[in-house]
């Protein structure tokens, strides 16, 4: 029945939203975290979606889900500051600092917590709809 | 075609078809972030065809004009994005969610007026 798929696409998405919503509090818990070397230090990560199928063999039959493919990490540059008290600091006596962007988490935060909500609205909606379907009243 | 059937007429498989919808309009909202993602819906009068051999046109005469067997056309359209983004998704929440509101809105009225069949026929069973 089409009205409970609603309900795994729906919950497909929260799932998505909330890994994404994880990788961004992550980031930020990291906004000031530094490294002694390039490699080590810290790179914003992105949840990567792909759309998959859920339960059908014909994509006419049914509605796409969404999962998370892979948790990727962005190439920005890390930024080298000049830190030689640092106990990480190398030789020359620099450390390298994360390279995320507070005010880009927070936008993204925000999407993330709206598409969090209308995947729950829509799961909602179609809970009503399926109690009015079984309450059907015929006086 | 049993009696019950006849009274309820079209309204289930309205109801059918915008359950169906609200299944893919899901779909698309559930991938509002997925690169290359194309939102879909579904073509109403098509899915209804579809669904229904009842609604098509019959062909009792040799003059009449077979309609052309759009069974195994695609019911299931790609939306246009006003504003496709970067990334190749085409699906924009406000959109869908006012095509969400609509095919429920659609179930809705399709399971009320089946409702009022049934009510009929119920008073006309009872005789009261």
């Amino acid at each position: 029945m089409s009205l409970t798929n609603v309900f795994k696409l729906a919950g497909g998405a929260l799932n998505a939203q909330t890994v994404r919503l994880n990788t961004i509090a992550s980031n930020l818990a990291n906004v000031e975290t530094v490294s002694g070397s390039a490699q080590s230090a810290y790179r914003a990560k992105r949840p990567v979606f792909t759309a998959v199928l859920e339960n059908a063999t014909n994509e006419l039959q049914s509605g796409f889900g969404v999962k998370v493919q892979t948790i990727a990490e962005t190439r920005r540059v890390n930024q080298q500051l000049f830190d030689p008290e640092n106990p990480l600091a190398n030789q020359e006596g620099y450390v390298y600092r994360s390279n995320v962007n507070p005010l880009e988490e927070m936008t993204d935060m925000l999407d993330a917590a709206r598409s969090y909500e209308t995947a729950l609205t829509t799961a909602s909606t179609a809970r009503e709809l399926m109690m009015r379907t079984i309450d059907m009243n015929t006086k | 075609m049993s009696q019950f059937d006849r009274a309820l007429g079209i309204f289930p498989t309205a109801a059918a078809v915008q359950a169906r919808r609200l299944e893919i309009i899901s779909g698309n909202i559930a991938n509002a972030n997925t690169p290359s993602y194309r939102a879909r819906d579904v073509d109403f009068r098509q899915a209804l065809r579809e669904a229904g051999d009842d609604m098509r046109l019959a062909v009792t005469q040799p003059e009449h004009i077979a309609e052309p067997d759009q069974l195994t056309r695609d019911a299931l359209r790609y939306r246009i994005p006003l504003a496709p983004a970067r990334d190749g998704n085409t699906v924009e929440t406000h959109i869908e969610e006012a095509a969400f509101g609509d095919a429920a809105g659609r179930y809705l009225a399709a399971l009320r007026f089946s409702e009022g069949a049934l009510s009929g026929m119920r008073k006309a069973y009872r005789g009261d």
